[in-house]
């Protein structure tokens, strides 16, 4: 009951604007909410595990505009929460939160629908003059809705769902749970691409993209040293060709 | 400085910084996205500066508006806008459409850049490296990733906000004519599609399993005898190709999401991938 109650509360703040936007860098991304729930929960190496899995999908994830292909955050929390109470492998794990991300964010555009209306509210207290119900109206809101969800919303899948999806788990034929861990093994692959979608706009640079896939496939070099390698060759070549100019 | 003339303080500048980096989305909604934000970043300028009721309501008006952009990157409106509210205060000739026409005029190319370079660069690179650790199961992962996020873009942030309103417009010209941010850009780009590369070697894993057996010989394992001699990890690379070329066409992420798990489900089902 008790860390139902706390993983809520940690849904809670992150989904509402007293986090100061810190959740949009970091705390809803799920590799760091994965973290902060395993924590909860007692397992934070699962939960990292099962925070890095769902965000992998997630790794190329753009809000803009105002729309958003789903709801990160909401994966993020339930994902490792039912991945560490129901005993899920990572896989299973994210085949369970990729949906529950994409009705999340039904959710979400039900919000700024009815959030339209609030608008309205604040025409009026602008022709009043009246500044503080502008502060309020900013305020309580957000802060309600991020009461009902994701708080409430984590409080009852936390503390009345895992049993069941357990034990519906264990009554899975083993094709079945064959079928969503190798689902789960593929999902990853859909961030990556995003990823390379965004960034060969212009496709002189998709050379790039193989030059870290050959380093890692054959090498068998870890990200962090393909990020620095990458970093030095950037530097490497951009001074070299300011250098020219400037001779 | 002229005797009386109405001077915002460092404390309010840096209320409306904190402001607007916390509570931009406070009522983030379809009709008038973060206008209702902005009035609110907006208040600890309309407090200095006016005092009648009808200034006040005017400029509260003004400035719940429609408007949209980057959190990161609109700060430099938030600085700017902040400026010429100072400056009408004092008695400059700032009507309430061109101080719109400044919010709407930078939206757009401040939401573009913003978007671009911390959206599709920043976060990316860095979940890049924090991922690859948290799926090795190390904790350091998330939270050098956190640290390293925060630790960037906050200081950033606050350094363009108050740089926009001291310098205003020349500042934007600054930061797209210097070439630097199309080097930062084109750089990080570089090391981002590294990254993604590395990412698709590492962390897509999955394999063929079964044997083909031809009379008379000992039965051949596909996966390790075949592909792997080819090239190392060539499904997964295949897998990422062949969505980008899917997101190339236009398909939706959703959609292919569906299609992906669809697929998965099946192959694994068969036990034809695991």
């Amino acid at each position: 009951m008790l860390q139902a109650i706390l993983v809520s509360l940690w849904a809670f703040w992150i989904g509402s604007s007293l986090t100061l936007n810190t959740r949009f860098f970091a705390f809803m991304r799920p590799l760091v909410s994965g973290f902060v729930v395993g924590l909860i929960l007692g397992d934070p190496v699962k939960g990292t595990i099962i925070g890095a899995t769902i965000n992998a999908v997630y790794i190329g994830y753009m809000s803009v505009g105002g729309s958003a292909p789903a709801d990160i955050l909401i994966a993020g929390v339930l994902g490792p929460a039912m991945g560490i109470l129901a005993d899920m492998t990572p896989e299973m794990a994210l085949a369970f939160a990729v949906p529950v991300a994409m009705v999340g964010n039904s959710i979400n555009v039900l919000k700024m629908s009815l959030f339209s209306f609030f608008a309205h509210w604040a025409d009026r207290y602008a022709e009043e003059g009246n500044m503080r119900g502008i502060v309020w109206l900013n305020i309580i809101p957000g802060t309600l809705f991020a009461l009902v969800y994701p708080g409430l919303v984590t409080f009852l899948a936390v503390q009345y769902g895992a049993g069941p999806i357990q034990s519906l788990l264990s009554l899975l034929p083993a094709p079945v749970i064959s079928g969503i861990t190798v689902a789960g093994k593929l999902l990853p692959a859909v961030g990556y691409a995003l990823l390379l979608r965004y960034m060969t706009t212009d496709l002189v640079v998709l050379p790039a993209f193989f030059v870290g896939f050959v380093l890692a496939a054959y090498l068998k070099l870890d990200i962090m040293a393909v990020v620095i390698l990458g970093v030095c060759f950037v530097m490497l070549t951009q001074k070299q060709v300011a250098g020219k100019e400037a001779s | 400085m002229a005797a009386g003339e109405k001077k915002l303080t460092k404390l309010d500048l840096i209320k409306v910084w904190a402001i607007w980096t916390g509570f931009l989305h406070g009522l983030y909604n379809y009709e008038r996205m973060q206008g209702v934000g902005f009035a609110h970043a907006m208040i600890p300028v309309i407090k200095r500066l006016y005092h009648t009721k009808e200034e006040i309501s005017a400029a509260l008006k003004r400035h719940l508006v429609f408007f949209n952009t980057n959190t990161t990157t609109g700060t430099i409106a938030a600085g700017i806008v902040a400026a010429m509210e100072e400056q009408r205060a004092n008695g400059a000739d700032l009507s309430d459409e061109m101080i719109n026409s400044v919010k709407t005029s930078l939206m757009g190319p401040l939401a573009g850049i913003g978007d671009s370079v911390f959206q599709g660069m920043i976060f990316p690179i860095l979940l890049a490296v924090g991922i690859s650790l948290g799926l090795q199961g190390s904790v350091l992962g998330p939270i050098l990733y956190t640290v390293l996020v925060l630790g960037i873009s906050y200081p950033l942030h606050y350094w363009w906000f108050m740089a926009a309103y001291q310098q205003g417009g020349p500042l934007i010209e600054r930061l797209t004519e210097s070439g630097l941010l199309k080097q930062a850009t084109k750089a990080a780009n570089l090391v981002g599609l590294m990254a993604a590369g590395a990412l698709t070697a590492r962390y897509v894993n999955f394999k063929i399993i079964g044997k083909v057996s031809i009379s008379g010989l000992p039965p051949i394992d596909i996966q390790t005898e075949v592909l792997d001699k080819i090239l190392p990890n060539l499904l997964p690379l295949g897998l990422v190709l062949g969505i980008w070329a899917l997101l190339r066409r236009g398909v939706r992420v959703n959609r292919i999401i569906g299609l992906v798990f669809l697929v998965g489900f099946i192959l694994g089902y068969l036990k034809l991938l695991g």
